[in-house]
């Protein structure tokens, strides 16, 4: 770099006050990771709530809120809003147009994690735009007429569970172990990691849900207490929700149509990102306020700069007078300081990433541990380019003040003494 | 015509500070000596275009300098003068060679070779990376006088250049200003209130005399 150049010398200055302005470098640094959170954490929850319907279109559920029955099946959050008699899932499954109707069955836990029953198709056959569905190095998918399981990957490694090890399910969807069952399962399978609310999940065969101790059947709208060594009957039979991969779009409002605004049993979530996405939409005045206060966060970072640059001015005169004296125009005085306190904001905001790295991989972390989701810390956002460009130019701004009072010194009279 | 030039220069502020004419020829060294407060470094401050005066014309190496525009004139003197601080206000943010680099790049050169041939010229070989509150008082000075003759001014000024210093310092100081000066060619203006240590110039003007009272 050419000594003497605006930017060898701003480099240099900065070097020189190196204390204050890593202070300003700091506050501006966790101002612009403050704005990177907001926006970027905002997105991408948002991005991977709505898309994270695994593929299927429509949750067919009991009557109730849309939007508790897609928090229950499909991100296995929430308790279930109730249960539908299994011959709607057969009539479903049966409808022109619906290519995979997959049942689950909710109702118990093991230390937290909750179990999903549910047929082996949800495994073998699902929709053609879900990812496919890969077991860890030894295991295979359950046995539908045996007590076996399979195991999401957070839940495994939370758990310790891993093929070959058995584990006894507790009742209710909430943790208590005073409420174990008695029956005793074997894991023969662990899924690879998908990211997806499915890592905290473990998968029994729905029969296993059915017949689990003390579960009562009310399917037919009769109480039933199923018996081992028999079957259960059909009429008796109950499911906490139905999957539904629809054909065409068409399909889900037709049957929208049907079973929310002219049925009275049951409800139909479609199209799930449409249900999770009026959550956000909802919540978006929520997300205005933080937006508005990083906004101003932003600003305070400019007015520290402002404030950093002003303290020095007094004691840097002498410098602008020498450097006007050895010929640097009054112009490129001025462009100093702007470049200056621009560059202390440019390194604030390069310091931004680190914030916006480790409060993101805080965020992330906890937001995986409630719901499965994994938020993508890398994956780009605009506010990536535009929250630099405006620290930036509020950084520039800032230093326009000090940079005119640099403009103005008065040159022969700080060159005395 | 004479390398510097004043012609019935008047520069007041609440009273007359410098009036009156003044030549100095090409290569030759001149000192003005007065008490502090009198009004040298004003004197300087016309010549190098940092002020200008009431009225009066100023001509350095044929050029007007009275009627350049501020920019012409900050060009001006960053190719053909030089200039010895007093106190030498060497940059605190740069090294002692970036000091000296920093006037080339003013002057609209690129051609830092010069710079560290200077210093090391001058015994500083050691301390090219060094700032300036790690330099001693001579060696501030150096860095000083290779700053002002880096871009081989036609004209060089010195403020009080053995402003604190005691005899044998001041000594030195003026005798490496005039070397340098008389190697590159050189004329050299210092003012001083110091009327021992420039003993042997070509010329030593009281200010008093000359710039307030008419010669």
């Amino acid at each position: 770099m050419k000594s003497g150049s605006l930017l060898h010398l701003a480099l240099r200055s900065l070097q020189r006050h190196r204390l204050a302005n890593g202070i300003t470098i700091l506050t501006t640094a966790l101002a612009v990771g403050l704005a990177f959170a907001v926006f970027a954490i905002n997105a991408q929850a948002q991005a991977a709530f709505v898309g994270g319907g695994n593929g299927y279109d429509a949750v067919l559920g009991a009557r109730g809120s849309q939007l508790q029955l897609v928090l229950n099946s499909i991100f296995h959050l929430e308790t279930s809003p109730g249960n539908i008699p299994w011959t709607l899932y057969e009539a479903a499954a049966e409808r022109a147009g619906v290519k995979r109707a997959v049942p689950v069955a909710v109702g118990d836990n093991y230390r937290g994690f909750r179990l999903v029953g549910t047929t082996l198709e949800y495994f073998t056959d699902p929709p053609e735009d879900a990812p496919p569905w890969k077991l860890a190095a030894g295991g295979r998918f359950f046995d539908s007429e045996r007590r076996e399981a399979v195991v999401g990957s957070f839940a495994a490694r939370q758990t310790g569970l891993q093929p070959g090890s058995t584990f006894s399910p507790y009742h209710g969807l909430v943790f208590d172990e005073d409420h174990q069952h008695h029956e005793e399962y074997l894991v023969v399978g662990i899924l690879e990691p998908t990211n997806t609310p499915v890592d905290r999940v473990i998968f029994i065969p729905i029969e296993g849900i059915f017949r689990m101790e003390g579960h009562i059947l009310r399917g037919s709208g009769e109480t039933f207490v199923p018996e081992s060594g028999h079957p259960i009957p059909t009429e008796h039979r109950e499911v906490s929700a139905v999957l539904l991969d629809l054909a065409n779009p068409q399909i889900g409002f037709s049957l929208e149509q049907q079973i929310n605004r002219q049925g009275k049993v049951a409800t139909l979530a479609f199209p799930i990102g449409r249900v999770v996405a009026e959550v956000f939409q909802k919540m978006g005045w929520a997300h205005r306020v933080l937006a508005l206060v990083s906004y101003l966060v932003l600003v305070i970072a400019g007015a520290s700069i402002l404030a950093n640059l002003v303290q020095t001015l007094s004691s840097r005169k002498k410098e602008f007078a020498v450097l006007r004296a050895l010929g640097m125009p009054r112009k490129n005085l001025f462009g100093l300081l702007v470049l200056e306190s621009s560059l202390l904001a440019l390194l604030g905001s390069l310091g931004g990433f680190l914030v916006y790295a480790l409060v993101l991989l805080a965020a992330s972390s906890i937001i995986r541990a409630q719901t499965g989701v994994v938020l993508q810390v890398w994956s780009f956002h605009p506010v990536f380019l535009w929250g630099p460009a405006a620290m930036v130019g509020l950084g520039a701004l800032a230093g326009t003040l000090p940079a005119w009072k640099a403009y103005r010194t008065e040159v022969a009279g700080h060159l005395r003494g | 015509m004479s390398l510097l030039e004043l012609q019935d220069v008047r520069k007041s502020f609440d009273h007359p500070v410098v009036e009156g004419s003044f030549s100095l020829e090409k290569g030759e060294h001149v000192a003005v000596t007065g008490p502090s407060g009198s009004g040298k470094s004003t004197l300087l401050h016309l010549i190098s275009g940092i002020l200008r005066p009431d009225s009066g014309k100023i001509f350095v190496s044929g050029v007007e300098i009275t009627a350049l525009k501020e920019t012409e004139l900050d060009q001006f003197r960053a190719r053909q003068i030089g200039y010895v601080f007093q106190t030498f206000h060497l940059l605190e943010s740069l090294t002692a060679l970036e000091n000296v680099e920093a006037a080339v790049t003013f002057a609209g050169g690129s051609n830092f070779s010069k710079a560290r041939a200077l210093l090391v010229e001058m015994g500083l070989e050691e301390k090219l990376s060094s700032f300036p509150g790690q330099l001693s008082v001579g060696q501030q000075q150096r860095v000083a006088v290779a700053r002002a003759v880096v871009n081989h001014p036609p004209l060089v000024l010195a403020d009080e250049p053995t402003a604190n210093l005691d005899e044998s310092r001041s000594r030195e100081v003026l005798d490496l200003l005039r070397e340098t000066c008389r190697a590159n060619d050189a004329s050299l203006l210092v003012v001083t209130h110091d009327t021992a240590s420039v003993q042997g110039f070509d010329r030593i003007i009281d200010y008093r005399e000359h710039f307030q009272e008419g010669p």
